[in-house]
């Protein structure tokens, strides 16, 4: 190859490497990871997790990490970090006013008020607490740290914030770069995850058993499967979730890039997580992990649109749970009594990305589609052909 | 019209140090065998039991009961056994950390001649209810070495 193919290449690589980083994108994507990741660390912070005993829990404002003096360990030894010996320890009060201070930071960065500050105060206290020992570790603590660093000092605050309603700025575009920061972090949390457990205990799915009989598995949905042990092929089935967690978590290292694989990616992820959260203690690691998928959404929000007449009583019966279910705001709803254009043929549309707006059972299963709670549902088998047949027959002259 | 700002090298360090960061932890817990910091949380159970020594000066051992020096969740981790989701590595990092600790903090008079612990651990096994030092083997982990 001579010189200038090489030199060639190489702009070819640094082109793509800057569009990937550096596109000039919309961040409504963003704007949405942090109001949920703001909740699931207020959740955090105020103990309202785990869905293993889900009648026990409550809120705490907020849940101190020591009960008691008793359990405050930075008096003995505490295990500090390596190279950070030097970090000033907090008296227990003061530690339990910086918790405090936290939780009402916490309410301030999902409101989106003051975002950017309290972005940056809140990653860079969480990780001062998080730094001073090496018990203060888990994976949910080290995952908040490094999402809330990324969120903390990038714009998270140019859409649904109270910031963007007071400071109107025009160009609300910008660098993709702490989204793909977020996506590549997800890959390398899945990737890690998948490797370390490929051995024969995951395989096999002895570990699932070992799990129960050790109470690593515990809680409400539990003592289900240990009533379950005894019956015929069942045990099994049980063993089978070590392949299933291997399988789902070697997908998500890598499936959630390609958008043909996206969906189904996103399904075993929820099933693996709630799967996880409904019988081990992970505190919010599985919910972190699941508003974590926001970043492999659009970025851009309101790209498929639904048309309805807000006179019609049908369509408003459709239109007004629709709206209340679009958390991830994926939907321009426009109403045809708004638009004098549109005189005939008033019927409820869907429009994907800007498509030819379909009616019946295209809109039904667009809908469904890009609900977070629905979306599920389009994977039952059959569940289009069925649809597809209702309205075929129902279109039917009789 | 608003012209597009030129992209800047040193945009790429935060990219660059997260990726290398994020990735020498990954690797470094699969040598180390320390799950923490390297997302890989119950790919082994270990199960384990653990026994503190004090040496004297003279080679003579005597058994030691952890005191007030742990309290929480940390003495519940190191006073006598369980099982851990962060693997061998991290237990053994926690042991040889307390080892040091006590050392560092006991040997004023300058009598000791280390600390040691006796682990004792099985992976992927029920938890450990006896063992025996001579036919099951075990971990020394000792501070300073010897």
């Amino acid at each position: 190859m001579n010189t200038r193919k090489i030199k060639r290449t190489e702009f070819i690589l640094i082109k793509h490497w800057n569009k990937f980083w550096f596109e000039e994108r919309s961040r409504q994507s963003l704007c949405l990871l942090r109001i949920f990741f703001g909740i699931i660390f207020f959740c955090k912070l105020t103990g309202f997790h785990n869905l293993q005993r889900i009648g026990d829990m409550r809120f705490r404002f907020p849940k101190h990490h020591f009960s008691s003096y008793k359990n405050f360990y930075f008096e003995g030894f505490s295990n500090p970090l390596p190279g950070l010996e030097w970090l000033p320890v907090p008296e227990f009060y003061q530690y339990r006013f910086i918790e405090e201070l936290l939780l009402v930071a916490s309410v301030f960065f999902i409101l989106g008020i003051f975002t950017r500050y309290i972005g940056v105060f809140i990653s860079v206290v969480y990780s001062y607490l998080f730094l001073l020992s090496q018990f203060t570790y888990h994976h949910h603590t080290f995952l908040f740290i490094i999402v809330l660093l990324i969120l903390g000092f990038s714009r998270c605050n140019d859409h649904y914030s109270i910031d963007s309603l007071i400071y109107k700025r025009e160009n609300k575009k910008g660098k993709i770069l702490p989204i793909r920061l977020l996506q590549v972090f997800i890959s390398i949390v899945y990737t890690f995850s998948f490797i370390q457990k490929l051995n024969y205990s995951w395989l096999s799915g002895d570990i699932i058993l070992l799990f129960l009989s050790e109470h690593t598995i515990r809680g409400d949905f539990s003592e289900f499967i240990n009533s379950t042990l005894n019956m015929p092929y069942l045990e099994y089935f049980w063993r089978s979730l070590g392949p299933f967690t291997l399988f789902a978590e070697g997908l998500l290292a890598f499936g959630l890039w390609f958008p043909r694989l996206r969906r189904f990616t996103i399904l075993m992820g929820i099933m693996l997580h709630l799967g996880i959260d409904l019988t081990i203690g992970v505190a919010t690691f599985s919910f972190q992990m699941m508003a974590l998928y926001i970043v492999f959404i659009y970025p851009e929000s309101k790209q498929s649109t639904v048309f309805y007449d807000s006179k019609n009583l049908l369509h408003k019966l459709v239109v007004l749970p629709g709206k209340f279910l679009d958390w991830f705001q994926r939907i321009k709803w426009v109403d045809y009594s708004t638009d004098s254009t549109v005189t005939e043929n008033r019927c409820l549309k869907f429009s994907a990305m800007g498509g030819q707006p379909r009616g019946g059972m295209n809109f039904i299963y667009g809908i469904m589609s890009l609900l977070p709670i629905t979306f599920i549902l389009s994977f039952i088998p059959g569940l289009y052909l069925f649809i597809k047949n209702i309205f075929f027959r129902l279109k039917k002259p009789v | 019209m608003k012209e597009k700002k030129k992209i800047k090298w040193w945009w790429n360090i935060p990219i660059i140090l997260m990726i290398v960061i994020l990735v020498s932890l990954g690797i470094r817990s699969i040598v180390t065998a320390d799950n923490r910091y390297g997302w890989g949380t119950f790919s082994k159970q270990v199960a384990y039991k653990v026994n503190y020594y004090w040496i004297n000066k003279n080679g003579k051992e005597k058994r030691y009961r952890p005191g007030k020096e742990l309290s929480g969740k940390v003495r519940k981790k190191l006073i006598k056994g369980g099982s851990t989701r962060y693997s061998d590595g991290a237990l053994k990092s926690w042991i040889n950390n307390y080892a040091r600790y006590m050392y560092q903090n006991n040997n004023s008079q300058g009598d000791i001649q280390s600390f040691r612990a006796e682990l004792f651990y099985k992976i992927n096994s029920k938890s450990i209810k006896n063992w025996d030092r001579e036919k099951d083997g075990l971990v020394v982990i000792e501070y300073p070495e010897n």
